[in-house]
């Protein structure tokens, strides 16, 4: 793997797959600073609910981006081997094998990167609500934001799988995209039915799922509470459980493939 | 006997630029010259041979021929229609499509539509030209490839594809035909049948024929007319007969002490190769030859035969390019 | 020779189940609006009119740009695999029309979504007892979405002919959507092409957005087509064909 991992580097030059995530990073950021600064003085009902408020954002805002740049990412580490035909030259070279882990393993730096970065927005951002609000500091929630890290990347990984196997089978790379696309629409949505089981049914879900705050509004007042949650660990660790799952049987059809 | 150009081109010269790491090794700072001034002349229902090694500049002057890439400078008229002259910058929409309607070609490999069979391809191609679909057949059968024709193009042998992009190339009957190294990826029966078939084109079908190729051998059998390229500079443009004429003939020697013969020549300042015990030394006048071999006999050399031999095209090709083309 | 030109774009598509996805897509955004709508009854009171904020907020935000992304990069991806950019180029029909031939596939996809969006739509409307037919006010949305999507398709078309990339365009897509959705609220909505489908459908409120000032919306429809293409048929007549 250490020689193999600055090979694919070397392979992707000039591909930018790291500009994918860092316009994700840019959008939400800029995004999020859109919406703080138009907060009004008197939005009181953000103040002490910052992190929370931060928190489930962005679990909406990487419910609706990740899906789609994942899939996309995934596609162009994937779509440099069927381009040219390499993977019958890169067959006779390389264990298959390692093939499938050295972009698995590519794909989990950028998310881990990524995931470190918007982990480390949120402090950031929530200074930001303090000084336009004239607020006093809040003692930062590390354990939320562990968990917000960890869930991101698990959940994001999970989808890379996923993507990285549809993309090495998809010559036109249309289906890995629809499934971007669709994946996308369908995690934004199974943020807007908290109580139905649907959110369950799709990986894409899970980054409200881990999500450890929620919400309570009151029509009458327009008011809104954040409240935090438990994390699920026991969904958490049926949902890891999936995701070997996931690796298995893409490893599996993947080594199976006739090229 | 005036001819009429199908092809010519002047000046034709095409610039790209490149990085400043790459441009520090070249001369010219900032641009690298893939073609450079070449001054194309294609007679009418000729078989023009396009000759040069990979990298040469071949497909890049095809291309511009075609308005796919537009040339730095230069003039190009086609078919007596004007491409593009130095003093436009762009060319003319109109007589693009008029010179692209009288052009058939086959660029670097085939294009295809991969999921789509062969023929539907080739349906596509006939609403593309305004030419009825009856001409697919007769396509297909110039091509022999009638069976396979509704197979996916994907699922085709390189050697299938290249058949698909001539006939595609045919359809409509044009007046000109541009073939980039359309032998790639055929079997030698496939290379001789493409051979025999582009040679028939000018007079069974009036066409003007430019084809692009690195193996000289493969060129010397079909064509009239020779250009060679190297390294973006026409270095050659003639007919094939007048190359053949040029060639200098060199006089052939073998003898029964070849090192002491080699250095009695050397001594009289020829430049002597020695090949499989045969020397070569280039022709030379009869008095000069008449010489040398009284000086061979007079060293005690055994002269036992000496003949005239032809210049191979693979040795002139080296000659004129001075590096070995053929793969 | 522009009729030509979108027959074969017709025949280019055979064999490319890419309709499933423009049939199968619009069905999430309606049922789940649907359950959106009738779990918030209490709050949209507006009949056909909260219905429908409910079925097209997202459809229309997140959702029409990166899917006729897709498409627009399928159409481009065909001629850049096997050299076929080549082919298309020194076929004798004018650059405008191998444009504009891609850009009437493109619109008529873009027709049959908003059409079959309409149908659901009054399909689910009826399934949750609402009376009669919807009134003719969301019919015209659904027509200006139609000339919005119109801006949109073209400009992700221009975009993949050269980006010469199939996924980078669609990611462009969803980011055009999201800031398209933040412009939406803007004075400028008008003004901003991802904006421009959200605007013309009325998607996130029942009073409309546009106030019957619907000019201005369609200038700004045309101008960015008109944009789009000629930046678009400019762009192809003059540059390298690259293979």
């Amino acid at each position: 793997m250490s020689r193999l991992l600055p090979i694919e580097l070397r392979k992707i030059r000039r591909r930018y797959v790291w500009l994918l995530f860092l316009a994700a990073l840019l959008v939400i950021f800029f995004w999020d600073l859109w919406a703080i600064l138009r907060m009004k003085p008197e939005s009181k009902w953000v103040l002490g609910q910052e992190y929370e408020y931060l928190l489930l954002d962005m679990a909406l805002q990487n419910a609706i981006f990740l899906p789609i740049v994942i899939a996309a990412a995934a596609s162009r580490l994937c779509d440099i081997e069927l381009k040219g035909s390499a993977l019958k030259m890169l067959c006779t070279l390389e264990k298959r094998i390692d093939i499938y882990h050295t972009k698995l393993v590519l794909g989990a730096l950028y998310l881990l990167a990524y995931s470190l970065l918007q982990t480390a927005m949120l402090p950031l951002l929530v200074r930001v609500i303090q000084a336009h609000l004239q607020a006093p500091p809040q003692k930062m929630p590390s354990a939320q934001l562990a968990l917000f890290f960890l869930s991101t990347c698990t959940v994001s990984m999970v989808l890379f799988i996923i993507q990285q196997t549809i993309s090495l089978f998809s010559v036109t790379q249309i289906v890995p995209l629809f499934v971007g696309v669709g994946g996308s629409l369908l995690g934004l949505f199974s943020g807007f039915f908290p109580n139905a089981p649907f959110r369950y049914l799709l990986p894409q879900g899970y980054y409200w799922v881990f999500c450890t705050v929620n919400i309570y509004y009151i029509p009458e007042t327009r008011d809104v509470t954040y409240y935090p949650i438990p994390f699920p660990t026991a969904v958490f660790a049926g949902f890891c459980a999936f995701g070997v799952l996931a690796y298995i049987i893409g490893r599996r059809l993947f080594m199976g493939r006739e090229i | 006997m005036e001819r009429n150009y199908v092809i010519q081109t002047r000046n034709l010269t095409k610039e790209y630029a490149v990085k400043k790491k790459a441009a520090e090794t070249e001369a010219g700072a900032g641009t690298s010259r893939v073609v450079n001034r070449v001054d194309l002349a294609v007679p009418e229902g000729a078989v023009y041979g396009f000759l040069g090694p990979n990298g040469a500049g071949k497909s890049t002057t095809m291309k511009m021929l075609l308005g796919l890439i537009k040339p730095t400078d230069g003039d190009i008229t086609i078919l007596g229609t004007p491409l593009t002259s130095s003093g436009r910058s762009t060319m003319h929409e109109r007589d693009r499509l008029d010179i692209l309607r009288q052009t058939g070609s086959l660029i670097e490999s085939p294009s295809y539509y991969a999921h789509l069979t062969g023929r539907e391809n080739l349906q596509i191609l006939c609403r593309l030209k305004n030419v009825p679909e009856s001409e697919i057949d007769e396509v297909l059968a110039l091509v022999r490839m009638e069976r396979q024709q509704n197979k996916k193009a994907g699922k085709y042998s390189l050697g299938m594809k290249q058949r698909l992009g001539l006939a595609g190339a045919l359809l409509g009957s044009p007046k000109l035909l541009l073939l980039d190294e359309p032998t790639n990826g055929l079997d030698p029966a496939g290379i001789q049948e493409m051979r025999d078939l582009i040679r028939t084109l000018p007079q069974n079908r009036h066409m003007t024929v430019m084809v692009s190729s690195h193996l000289l051998s493969e060129i010397d059998q079909m064509v009239d007319y020779v250009g060679v390229i190297n390294k973006g500079q026409l270095i050659y443009q003639d007919s094939l007969l007048r190359l053949h004429e040029h060639s200098r003939k060199e006089l052939c020697l073998r003898t029964d002490n070849n090192n002491r013969a080699v250095c009695v020549l050397q001594e009289n300042g020829v430049p002597v190769q020695i090949e499989q015990d045969i020397l070569s030394f280039p022709e030379t006048k009869d008095e000069r030859t008449v010489f040398l071999i009284s000086a061979l006999v007079r060293e005690g050399v055994g002269v036992l035969r000496l003949w005239e031999r032809q210049k191979s095209l693979e040795d002139i090709f080296l000659d004129l390019t001075g590096k070995q083309v053929s793969l | 020779m522009l009729k030509n030109c979108i027959l074969c774009e017709k025949m280019k598509l055979r064999r490319s189940p890419m309709w499933i996805a423009f049939v199968l897509f619009p069905v999430v955004p309606a049922a789940l609006g649907t359950g959106n709508y009738l779990n918030n009854l209490a709050l949209l009171k507006s009949e056909w009119f909260s219905l429908w904020t409910q079925e097209t907020l997202f459809y229309s935000n997140f959702f029409f740009a990166p899917l006729i992304a897709v498409y627009c990069g399928y159409l481009w991806r065909i001629e850049n695999r096997n050299r076929n950019r080549h082919l298309l180029m020194t076929m004798p029909v004018p650059v405008r029309d191998i444009f504009l031939g891609k850009l009437a596939s493109i619109a008529k996809i873009t027709l049959f979504t908003q059409i079959w969006v309409f149908v659901l739509f009054v399909l689910t409307g009826r399934m949750v007892s609402l009376s009669g037919m919807p009134p003719t006010v969301i019919l015209l949305y659904a027509v200006r979405g139609t000339f919005g999507g119109l801006a949109v398709a073209a400009l992700q078309l221009m975009l993949s002919m050269m980006i010469r990339s199939f996924a980078t365009p669609i990611a462009i897509a969803v980011f055009g959507a999201v800031t398209g959705l933040l412009a939406s609220n803007s004075r400028y909505a008008v003004c901003y092409p991802y904006s421009l489908m959200m605007v013309g459908m009325n998607a996130n409120r029942s009073e409309d957005i546009l106030q019957g000032n619907t000019l201005p919306f369609f200038i700004s429809c045309a101008v960015w087509l008109a944009l789009f293409c000629a930046m678009s048929v400019y762009y192809l007549k003059h540059t390298d064909v690259r293979a």
